[in-house]
Protein backbone atom coordinates (compact mmCIF):
# COMPACT_ATOMS: atom_id res chain seq x y z
CA UNK A 1 0.00 0.00 0.00
CA UNK A 2 2.76 2.37 0.96
CA UNK A 3 4.58 1.39 -2.20
CA UNK A 4 1.64 2.26 -4.41
CA UNK A 5 1.36 5.70 -2.84
CA UNK A 6 5.07 6.33 -3.33
CA UNK A 7 5.12 5.19 -6.96
CA UNK A 8 1.93 7.11 -7.66
CA UNK A 9 3.50 10.18 -6.11
CA UNK A 10 6.61 9.94 -8.29
CA UNK A 11 4.58 9.39 -11.43
CA UNK A 12 2.39 12.34 -10.47
CA UNK A 13 5.48 14.49 -10.01
CA UNK A 14 6.91 13.54 -13.42
CA UNK A 15 3.58 14.14 -15.14
CA UNK A 16 3.13 17.45 -13.33
CA UNK A 17 6.59 18.71 -14.34
CA UNK A 18 6.06 17.66 -17.97
CA UNK A 19 2.58 19.19 -18.06
CA UNK A 20 3.98 22.38 -16.56
CA UNK A 21 6.69 22.59 -19.22
CA UNK A 22 4.25 21.93 -22.05
CA UNK A 23 1.87 24.52 -20.59
CA UNK A 24 4.69 27.06 -20.40
CA UNK A 25 5.76 26.47 -24.02
CA UNK A 26 2.12 26.62 -25.10
CA UNK A 27 1.74 29.97 -23.33
CA UNK A 28 4.79 31.57 -24.97
CA UNK A 29 4.01 30.21 -28.44
CA UNK A 30 0.29 31.02 -28.43
CA UNK A 31 0.70 34.56 -29.72
CA UNK A 32 3.26 33.85 -32.48
CA UNK A 33 1.15 30.90 -33.71
CA UNK A 34 -1.97 33.07 -33.82
CA UNK A 35 -0.05 35.73 -35.74
CA UNK A 36 1.34 33.13 -38.18
CA UNK A 37 -2.16 31.88 -38.89
CA UNK A 38 -3.49 35.36 -39.65
CA UNK A 39 -0.50 36.12 -41.88
CA UNK A 40 -0.86 32.81 -43.69
CA UNK A 41 -4.54 33.56 -44.34
CA UNK A 42 -3.80 37.04 -45.64
CA UNK A 43 -1.16 35.59 -47.92
CA UNK A 44 -3.53 32.89 -49.17
CA UNK A 45 -6.24 35.46 -49.98
CA UNK A 46 -3.79 37.58 -51.98
CA UNK A 47 -2.54 34.44 -53.76
CA UNK A 48 -5.95 33.25 -54.88
CA UNK A 49 -7.28 36.68 -55.82
CA UNK A 50 -4.27 38.75 -56.92
CA UNK A 51 -6.43 41.47 -58.45
CA UNK A 52 -7.66 42.56 -55.01
CA UNK A 53 -5.62 44.27 -52.34
CA UNK A 54 -7.98 44.41 -49.38
CA UNK A 55 -10.51 41.96 -48.02
CA UNK A 56 -13.62 42.22 -45.93
CA UNK A 57 -15.53 39.36 -44.39
CA UNK A 58 -19.11 38.89 -45.52
CA UNK A 59 -21.92 36.60 -44.45
CA UNK A 60 -21.49 32.98 -45.50
CA UNK A 61 -24.14 30.36 -46.23
CA UNK A 62 -24.42 26.62 -45.51
CA UNK A 63 -22.25 25.57 -48.42
CA UNK A 64 -19.43 28.05 -47.89
CA UNK A 65 -17.28 28.19 -44.77
CA UNK A 66 -16.14 31.77 -45.09
CA UNK A 67 -16.71 34.57 -47.56
CA UNK A 68 -14.20 37.37 -47.99
CA UNK A 69 -15.01 40.12 -50.47
CA UNK A 70 -11.90 41.40 -52.19
CA UNK A 71 -11.67 44.91 -53.46
CA UNK A 72 -9.16 47.19 -55.11
CA UNK A 73 -9.26 50.98 -54.67
CA UNK A 74 -12.56 50.62 -52.83
CA UNK A 75 -14.23 48.75 -55.65
CA UNK A 76 -15.33 45.13 -55.33
CA UNK A 77 -13.41 42.86 -57.70
CA UNK A 78 -14.24 39.37 -56.47
CA UNK A 79 -14.44 36.81 -53.70
CA UNK A 80 -12.01 34.68 -51.73
CA UNK A 81 -14.16 31.77 -50.61
CA UNK A 82 -13.19 29.08 -48.14
CA UNK A 83 -14.95 25.78 -48.76
CA UNK A 84 -14.69 22.43 -47.02
CA UNK A 85 -14.87 19.20 -48.96
CA UNK A 86 -14.67 15.60 -47.78
CA UNK A 87 -11.25 14.26 -48.75
CA UNK A 88 -9.76 10.78 -48.66
CA UNK A 89 -8.64 11.15 -45.05
CA UNK A 90 -10.01 14.28 -43.37
CA UNK A 91 -12.00 17.23 -44.68
CA UNK A 92 -9.98 19.40 -47.05
CA UNK A 93 -10.09 23.16 -46.64
CA UNK A 94 -9.80 25.00 -49.93
CA UNK A 95 -9.68 28.71 -50.69
CA UNK A 96 -10.96 29.75 -54.09
CA UNK A 97 -10.52 33.19 -55.61
CA UNK A 98 -13.27 34.14 -58.09
CA UNK A 99 -13.77 37.47 -59.80
CA UNK A 100 -17.12 39.28 -60.11
CA UNK A 101 -17.40 37.78 -63.58
CA UNK A 102 -17.18 34.28 -62.14
CA UNK A 103 -13.68 33.46 -63.38
CA UNK A 104 -11.32 31.58 -61.02
CA UNK A 105 -8.07 33.44 -60.38
CA UNK A 106 -6.50 30.76 -58.25
CA UNK A 107 -7.09 28.11 -55.60
CA UNK A 108 -5.08 27.10 -52.59
CA UNK A 109 -5.31 24.11 -50.24
CA UNK A 110 -5.36 25.56 -46.72
CA UNK A 111 -5.51 22.36 -44.72
CA UNK A 112 -5.57 18.71 -45.68
CA UNK A 113 -4.45 15.38 -44.32
CA UNK A 114 -4.14 13.45 -47.56
CA UNK A 115 -1.70 10.61 -48.17
CA UNK A 116 1.85 11.96 -48.48
CA UNK A 117 3.17 11.41 -51.98
CA UNK A 118 -0.30 10.89 -53.46
CA UNK A 119 -3.28 13.02 -52.45
CA UNK A 120 -0.88 15.38 -50.76
CA UNK A 121 0.38 16.42 -54.21
CA UNK A 122 -2.92 18.28 -54.65
CA UNK A 123 -1.33 21.39 -53.20
CA UNK A 124 1.30 21.41 -55.97
CA UNK A 125 0.85 24.11 -58.63
CA UNK A 126 0.74 21.43 -61.34
CA UNK A 127 -2.69 20.48 -59.99
CA UNK A 128 -4.05 23.75 -58.60
CA UNK A 129 -3.06 25.83 -61.64
CA UNK A 130 -5.50 23.80 -63.74
CA UNK A 131 -8.37 25.66 -62.07
CA UNK A 132 -7.17 29.09 -63.18
CA UNK A 133 -9.35 30.86 -65.77
CA UNK A 134 -12.16 28.30 -65.38
CA UNK A 135 -15.66 29.63 -64.94
CA UNK A 136 -18.05 26.69 -65.36
CA UNK A 137 -18.96 23.69 -63.22
CA UNK A 138 -16.02 21.32 -63.45
CA UNK A 139 -15.59 17.57 -63.85
CA UNK A 140 -12.63 15.34 -63.05
CA UNK A 141 -11.09 13.23 -65.78
CA UNK A 142 -8.75 10.36 -64.98
CA UNK A 143 -7.42 10.10 -68.51
CA UNK A 144 -6.23 13.67 -68.89
CA UNK A 145 -8.32 16.81 -69.36
CA UNK A 146 -9.61 17.06 -72.91
CA UNK A 147 -12.21 19.81 -72.73
CA UNK A 148 -12.50 23.19 -71.02
CA UNK A 149 -14.61 21.97 -68.11
CA UNK A 150 -12.32 19.08 -67.18
CA UNK A 151 -9.61 18.83 -64.56
CA UNK A 152 -7.12 16.00 -64.92
CA UNK A 153 -6.93 13.93 -61.74
CA UNK A 154 -3.76 13.37 -59.75
CA UNK A 155 -2.45 9.88 -60.50
CA UNK A 156 -3.38 7.55 -57.65
CA UNK A 157 -5.49 10.16 -55.90
CA UNK A 158 -8.80 10.38 -57.73
CA UNK A 159 -10.79 10.77 -54.51
CA UNK A 160 -8.74 13.82 -53.50
CA UNK A 161 -9.03 15.32 -56.99
CA UNK A 162 -12.81 14.88 -57.00
CA UNK A 163 -13.10 16.32 -53.48
CA UNK A 164 -11.21 19.47 -54.42
CA UNK A 165 -13.14 19.90 -57.66
CA UNK A 166 -16.44 19.51 -55.75
CA UNK A 167 -15.29 22.21 -53.35
CA UNK A 168 -14.39 24.54 -56.19
CA UNK A 169 -17.78 23.88 -57.83
CA UNK A 170 -19.51 24.95 -54.60
CA UNK A 171 -17.59 28.21 -54.74
CA UNK A 172 -18.55 28.75 -58.40
CA UNK A 173 -22.21 28.11 -57.58
CA UNK A 174 -22.04 30.63 -54.76
CA UNK A 175 -20.74 33.38 -57.01
CA UNK A 176 -23.43 32.55 -59.57
CA UNK A 177 -26.10 32.79 -56.85
CA UNK A 178 -24.72 36.21 -55.98
CA UNK A 179 -25.48 37.40 -59.50
CA UNK A 180 -21.98 36.94 -60.90
CA UNK A 181 -20.86 34.17 -63.18
CA UNK A 182 -21.12 33.29 -66.81
CA UNK A 183 -24.79 32.40 -67.30
CA UNK B 1 35.80 8.92 -27.41
CA UNK B 2 36.04 5.47 -28.90
CA UNK B 3 32.86 4.47 -27.15
CA UNK B 4 30.98 7.37 -28.72
CA UNK B 5 32.03 6.35 -32.24
CA UNK B 6 31.06 2.80 -31.42
CA UNK B 7 27.56 4.13 -30.52
CA UNK B 8 27.27 5.88 -33.89
CA UNK B 9 28.47 2.80 -35.81
CA UNK B 10 26.13 0.63 -33.76
CA UNK B 11 23.10 2.77 -34.57
CA UNK B 12 23.81 3.31 -38.25
CA UNK B 13 25.15 -0.11 -39.27
CA UNK B 14 25.33 -2.87 -36.71
CA UNK B 15 21.95 -2.46 -35.05
CA UNK B 16 20.23 -0.37 -37.69
CA UNK B 17 16.72 0.24 -36.29
CA UNK B 18 14.96 -0.74 -39.50
CA UNK B 19 17.11 -3.35 -41.22
CA UNK B 20 18.36 -5.18 -38.12
CA UNK B 21 16.02 -4.45 -35.22
CA UNK B 22 12.92 -4.02 -37.41
CA UNK B 23 11.25 -1.50 -35.11
CA UNK B 24 9.32 1.67 -35.91
CA UNK B 25 7.75 0.00 -38.94
CA UNK B 26 4.55 2.07 -38.97
CA UNK B 27 6.14 5.44 -39.88
CA UNK B 28 8.70 3.63 -42.02
CA UNK B 29 6.11 2.11 -44.30
CA UNK B 30 3.84 5.14 -44.28
CA UNK B 31 6.15 8.07 -45.02
CA UNK B 32 8.72 6.64 -47.42
CA UNK B 33 6.72 7.66 -50.49
CA UNK B 34 9.43 10.16 -51.42
CA UNK B 35 13.00 11.02 -50.48
CA UNK B 36 11.96 14.44 -49.18
CA UNK B 37 9.40 12.97 -46.78
CA UNK B 38 11.86 10.29 -45.65
CA UNK B 39 14.60 12.79 -44.79
CA UNK B 40 12.13 15.10 -43.01
CA UNK B 41 10.73 12.29 -40.89
CA UNK B 42 14.19 10.85 -40.20
CA UNK B 43 15.70 14.12 -39.01
CA UNK B 44 12.67 15.06 -36.89
CA UNK B 45 12.88 11.63 -35.23
CA UNK B 46 16.63 12.09 -34.67
CA UNK B 47 16.08 15.38 -32.83
CA UNK B 48 13.41 13.87 -30.58
CA UNK B 49 15.54 10.77 -30.00
CA UNK B 50 18.55 12.82 -28.87
CA UNK B 51 16.42 15.01 -26.56
CA UNK B 52 14.47 12.13 -25.04
CA UNK B 53 17.58 9.98 -24.56
CA UNK B 54 19.35 12.87 -22.81
CA UNK B 55 16.37 13.66 -20.57
CA UNK B 56 15.72 10.04 -19.64
CA UNK B 57 19.38 9.41 -18.92
CA UNK B 58 19.40 12.47 -16.62
CA UNK B 59 16.45 11.28 -14.53
CA UNK B 60 17.15 7.53 -14.75
CA UNK B 61 18.17 7.28 -11.08
CA UNK B 62 14.97 8.93 -9.82
CA UNK B 63 12.55 6.73 -11.71
CA UNK B 64 11.69 3.41 -10.01
CA UNK B 65 11.80 0.56 -12.51
CA UNK B 66 8.16 -0.43 -11.99
CA UNK B 67 6.85 2.87 -13.37
CA UNK B 68 9.55 3.55 -15.94
CA UNK B 69 7.44 2.90 -19.06
CA UNK B 70 4.66 5.43 -18.25
CA UNK B 71 7.32 7.93 -17.17
CA UNK B 72 9.24 7.54 -20.45
CA UNK B 73 6.08 7.94 -22.51
CA UNK B 74 5.11 11.11 -20.65
CA UNK B 75 8.60 12.56 -21.17
CA UNK B 76 8.71 11.65 -24.89
CA UNK B 77 5.19 12.95 -25.57
CA UNK B 78 6.00 16.22 -23.80
CA UNK B 79 9.14 16.69 -25.91
CA UNK B 80 7.31 16.10 -29.14
CA UNK B 81 4.51 18.48 -28.17
CA UNK B 82 6.97 21.21 -27.21
CA UNK B 83 8.97 20.79 -30.44
CA UNK B 84 5.72 20.88 -32.42
CA UNK B 85 4.57 24.11 -30.75
CA UNK B 86 7.97 25.80 -31.14
CA UNK B 87 8.19 24.84 -34.82
CA UNK B 88 4.66 26.08 -35.50
CA UNK B 89 5.44 29.40 -33.84
CA UNK B 90 8.91 30.13 -35.19
CA UNK B 91 9.58 27.95 -38.28
CA UNK B 92 6.09 27.57 -39.83
CA UNK B 93 7.46 26.47 -43.22
CA UNK B 94 9.17 23.43 -41.69
CA UNK B 95 6.13 22.77 -39.49
CA UNK B 96 3.76 22.60 -42.45
CA UNK B 97 6.09 20.43 -44.51
CA UNK B 98 6.48 17.92 -41.66
CA UNK B 99 2.72 17.95 -41.15
CA UNK B 100 1.45 14.70 -39.71
CA UNK B 101 4.93 13.23 -39.08
CA UNK B 102 5.48 15.19 -35.89
CA UNK B 103 2.62 13.70 -33.84
CA UNK B 104 3.50 10.31 -35.36
CA UNK B 105 6.90 10.42 -33.65
CA UNK B 106 5.24 9.95 -30.24
CA UNK B 107 4.10 6.49 -31.23
CA UNK B 108 7.38 5.52 -32.88
CA UNK B 109 8.49 2.61 -30.73
CA UNK B 110 12.13 3.21 -31.71
CA UNK B 111 12.21 6.13 -29.27
CA UNK B 112 10.71 4.15 -26.40
CA UNK B 113 12.98 1.21 -27.25
CA UNK B 114 16.15 3.32 -26.99
CA UNK B 115 14.92 4.89 -23.74
CA UNK B 116 14.33 1.45 -22.29
CA UNK B 117 17.33 -0.39 -23.74
CA UNK B 118 20.00 2.26 -23.52
CA UNK B 119 19.28 5.68 -21.99
CA UNK B 120 17.84 4.27 -18.78
CA UNK B 121 21.11 2.41 -18.08
CA UNK B 122 23.85 4.72 -19.38
CA UNK B 123 25.23 8.21 -18.81
CA UNK B 124 24.02 11.33 -20.60
CA UNK B 125 26.83 11.73 -23.16
CA UNK B 126 26.71 8.14 -24.42
CA UNK B 127 22.92 8.30 -24.48
CA UNK B 128 23.02 11.42 -26.67
CA UNK B 129 25.37 9.65 -29.09
CA UNK B 130 23.22 6.55 -29.00
CA UNK B 131 20.23 8.73 -29.97
CA UNK B 132 22.24 10.39 -32.73
CA UNK B 133 23.47 7.05 -34.12
CA UNK B 134 20.05 5.42 -34.03
CA UNK B 135 18.44 8.53 -35.51
CA UNK B 136 20.91 8.67 -38.38
CA UNK B 137 20.54 4.93 -38.98
CA UNK B 138 16.76 5.41 -39.11
CA UNK B 139 17.12 8.40 -41.48
CA UNK B 140 19.50 6.48 -43.75
CA UNK B 141 17.20 3.48 -43.99
CA UNK B 142 14.14 5.68 -44.65
CA UNK B 143 16.02 7.60 -47.34
CA UNK B 144 17.08 4.41 -49.15
CA UNK B 145 13.49 3.11 -49.03
CA UNK B 146 12.12 6.48 -50.12
CA UNK B 147 14.63 6.73 -52.99
CA UNK B 148 13.77 3.29 -54.41
CA UNK B 149 10.03 3.88 -54.10
CA UNK B 150 10.09 7.39 -55.54
CA UNK B 151 12.33 6.32 -58.43
CA UNK B 152 10.20 3.32 -59.41
CA UNK B 153 6.87 4.95 -58.56
CA UNK B 154 7.32 8.34 -60.22
CA UNK B 155 10.57 8.12 -62.19
CA UNK B 156 11.91 11.10 -60.24
CA UNK B 157 14.03 11.74 -57.18
CA UNK B 158 13.45 14.99 -55.27
CA UNK B 159 11.36 16.09 -58.25
CA UNK B 160 14.28 15.71 -60.67
CA UNK B 161 13.56 13.29 -63.49
CA UNK B 162 16.02 10.37 -63.37
CA UNK B 163 14.35 7.76 -65.53
CA UNK B 164 14.08 8.33 -69.31
CA UNK B 165 10.78 9.81 -70.45
CA UNK B 166 9.72 6.46 -71.90
CA UNK B 167 9.68 4.94 -68.39
CA UNK B 168 6.15 4.13 -67.28
CA UNK B 169 5.98 4.87 -63.50
CA UNK B 170 4.78 1.94 -61.39
CA UNK B 171 2.27 3.73 -59.16
CA UNK B 172 2.02 0.70 -56.88
CA UNK B 173 5.51 1.45 -55.57
CA UNK B 174 4.35 4.65 -53.88
CA UNK B 175 1.15 3.02 -52.62
CA UNK B 176 1.17 0.95 -49.43
CA UNK B 177 2.03 -2.42 -51.04
CA UNK B 178 5.16 -0.90 -52.59
CA UNK B 179 6.48 -0.17 -49.11
CA UNK B 180 6.27 -3.84 -48.19
CA UNK B 181 7.84 -4.98 -51.48
CA UNK B 182 10.82 -2.66 -51.21
CA UNK B 183 11.41 -3.24 -47.50
CA UNK B 184 11.18 -7.02 -47.94
CA UNK B 185 13.55 -7.12 -50.90
CA UNK B 186 16.09 -4.79 -49.28
CA UNK B 187 16.07 -6.86 -46.08
CA UNK B 188 16.47 -10.07 -48.06
CA UNK B 189 19.45 -8.65 -49.96
CA UNK B 190 21.05 -7.48 -46.71
CA UNK B 191 20.55 -10.92 -45.18
CA UNK B 192 22.19 -12.60 -48.17
CA UNK B 193 25.14 -10.24 -47.82
CA UNK B 194 25.40 -10.85 -44.08
CA UNK B 195 25.19 -14.63 -44.30
CA UNK B 196 27.93 -14.67 -46.96
CA UNK B 197 30.09 -12.51 -44.73
CA UNK B 198 29.62 -14.91 -41.81
CA UNK B 199 30.35 -17.93 -44.01
CA UNK B 200 33.65 -16.44 -45.05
Amino acid sequence: MKDIAKLGGILFLIAAICAGLVGFVNEITKEPIERQKIEAKQEAMINVLPSADSFEEAEANDEIEEVQIGSKDGEKVGYALTVISKGYADPIEIMVGITNEGVIEGIEILASNETPGLGDNASEPSFTDQFKEKSTTLKVSTSGASSDDEISAITGATVTSVAITDGVNKAIEYVESQGGGAQ
Amino acid sequence: MKKLFERLYNGIVKENPIFTQVIGMCPTLAVTTSVGNAIGMGLATTVVLICSNAAISLVRKFIPSSIRIPSFIVIIASFVTMIELLLEAYIPALYSSLGIFLPLIVVNCLILARAEAYASKNNVISSIFDGLGMGLGFTLALTVLGAVRELLGTGKILNIAIMPASYQPAIIMILAPGAFFVLGILMALLNVYRSKKVAR
